[in-house]
C-alpha cells in the first residue's frame, strides 16, 4: 500500500500491459460476434457509460433508456472500431451523442407538450415523494443538487464520484488537462456546498 | 472568498480525491489542526463526498445488459443459426456427390441436388440372349403400317399396327 492508500506492485507495469492486451483481445473477440465477450465488455464499461449519460443529461429518468440505446449502437457498430485502444474514447463519443440527442428530444417534446404519460410519471417518481417516502430524502436532495450543476462540472464530478476515476483518467476521456479537471471538481464541490447549505452534516 | 480560502478548498479537493502529494497532505493536516474553520470545511466536504458517492451509486447503478440489448443479441443469434443452415444447404446443393447418408445411397449419382425430388425409378431392363436373328419386317401401306416382331419361338410374330393416329398391338401371328 503506498502513501495515498493505493495498492502498489513491483510488477505494476507488467500488470498494466497484460490488462491492455486482454482488453484488446476482448474487443477483437466482441467484434467477431462473441456474445460472452460483448457481455463482459458491457459489464466492464456500463458503470462509467451510465455516469457519462447522467453527467451530460442531468436526468436519472433518461439514463436507462439512453444506456440501452448506447449498447444497441455499440453492438451494431463495434465492427467500425479499428483501434481497440480507442474503445473508451469511442464509447464516450457514442454515449455522449446519444445523451445529447435524448436531452434535445426531451426538450423538444416538452416544448411541444408531447411528453408521454410514462415520461411524466418517470419525472414524478424521480423527484417526487415516492422516493422520499422510502427514506432516501438526503440522497434525493443530493442528486437534485448534482443535477442542478452545470453540465461542464457535472460530468467530471459524476465520473470521479461514481467510478473513483483519477484526474488523469477523467481528463483523458473528456479531452481535458488534469488542471482543468481539478478546477472543475473544486468548483462543482463549492457549488454543491452552497446549494445544500449545511444539509449534509459531517 | 479570499485566495487563501481558494487554496484551502483546492487542497481539500485534491486530498479527498487522493490526488495530493504526501507533502500536501502533511500541510493540510497541519492546517486542520491549527484552524477550526478549515477543519469544519474539510469535514463538510468529506461528508458531502461520502454521501454523494452513495447517492450516485444507489441512483444510477443498474444490472448490466438491458432487455433490448439482450433481445437484439437473441435475434442476431437466431439469424446466425438460420444463415449457417442455409450455408450448409448451399454446400450440399453445390456438391451433392458428397452426401454420405445411407438413406440416399440408392439415388442416381447424376441427381442434381440433395433437395431435388428422387428420380422416378423405371423398370429394370435385363438383357436377354437372342437365340436367332430377328428379321426386321415392315409391311406398309400409304396410311398404315405393321411392324412384325419375331418372338423367341420361330414362326411366331407380334404384329403392331402403326397409322397416323395411333399405334396398337393387333395380335400375335403364329404363321405367315
Amino acid at each position: 500500500m503506498d502513501v495515498w492508500g493505493r495498492e502498489s506492485s513491483k510488477d505494476g507495469m507488467t500488470e498494466t500491459i497484460v490488462d491492455v492486451e486482454m482488453a484488446h483481445a476482448l474487443v477483437n473477440e466482441a467484434q467477431r460476434g462473441s456474445r460472452p465477450a460483448v457481455d463482459r465488455l458491457v459489464r466492464q464499461h456500463e458503470g462509467w457509460v451510465r455516469g457519462v449519460i447522467y453527467g451530460v443529461t442531468g436526468r436519472r429518468d433518461l439514463v436507462d433508456d439512453v444506456a440501452q440505446q448506447v449498447w444497441t449502437q455499440v453492438w451494431q457498430r463495434l465492427g467500425s472500431l479499428n483501434d481497440p485502444r480507442r474503445l473508451r474514447a469511442w464509447l464516450y463519443t457514442v454515449a455522449r451523442n446519444a445523451a445529447i440527442d435524448a436531452s434535445q428530444d426531451r426538450r423538444r417534446k416538452r416544448a411541444l407538450g408531447l411528453e408521454s404519460v410514462a415520461e411524466r410519471i418517470g419525472d414524478v417518481q424521480t423527484a417526487g415523494p415516492v422516493r422520499l417516502a422510502l427514506g432516501d430524502e438526503l440522497h434525493e436532495t443530493l442528486l437534485r443538487a448534482v443535477e442542478a450543476l452545470p453540465a461542464l462540472y457535472r460530468e467530471p464530478f459524476v465520473l470521479r464520484h461514481l467510478e473513483d476515476w483519477s484526474y488523469a483518467e477523467i481528463g483523458e476521456l473528456l479531452n481535458l488537462s488534469v488542471e482543468t479537471v481539478e478546477t472543475r471538481l473544486v468548483r462543482a464541490r463549492r457549488l454543491l456546498r452552497e446549494t445544500l447549505n449545511g444539509k449534509v452534516e459531517p | 472568498m479570499s485566495e487563501a480560502e481558494h487554496d484551502l478548498e483546492r487542497l481539500i479537493s485534491r486530498c479527498l480525491d487522493d490526488e495530493c502529494t504526501p507533502a500536501e497532505r502533511r500541510a493540510l493536516n497541519a492546517q486542520l489542526r491549527r484552524d477550526a474553520s478549515a477543519a469544519a470545511l474539510f469535514e463538510e466536504h468529506s461528508a458531502l463526498d461520502r454521501e454523494v458517492k452513495q447517492a450516485l451509486s444507489r441512483g444510477l447503478r443498474r444490472p448490466v445488459a438491458g432487455r433490448r440489448v439482450r433481445s437484439l443479441r437473441e435475434r442476431v443469434a437466431r439469424i446466425c443459426v438460420v444463415a449457417a443452415a442455409a450455408c450448409l444447404a448451399l454446400l450440399f446443393w453445390i456438391e451433392p456427390d458428397r452426401q454420405t447418408s445411407s438413406q440416399h445411397a440408392g439415388m442416381a449419382p447424376q441427381s442434381p441436388s440433395w433437395f431435388a425430388s428422387p428420380p422416378t425409378m423405371g423398370d429394370t431392363l435385363i438383357e436377354q440372349p437372342v437365340r436367332f436373328d430377328r428379321p426386321q419386317i415392315r409391311v406398309g401401306k400409304p396410311d398404315v403400317g405393321w411392324i412384325l416382331v419375331p418372338s423367341d419361338t420361330p414362326g411366331e410374330f407380334l404384329v403392331i399396327e402403326v397409322n397416323r393416329v395411333l399405334t396398337r398391338t393387333v395380335h400375335v401371328q403364329y404363321d405367315f
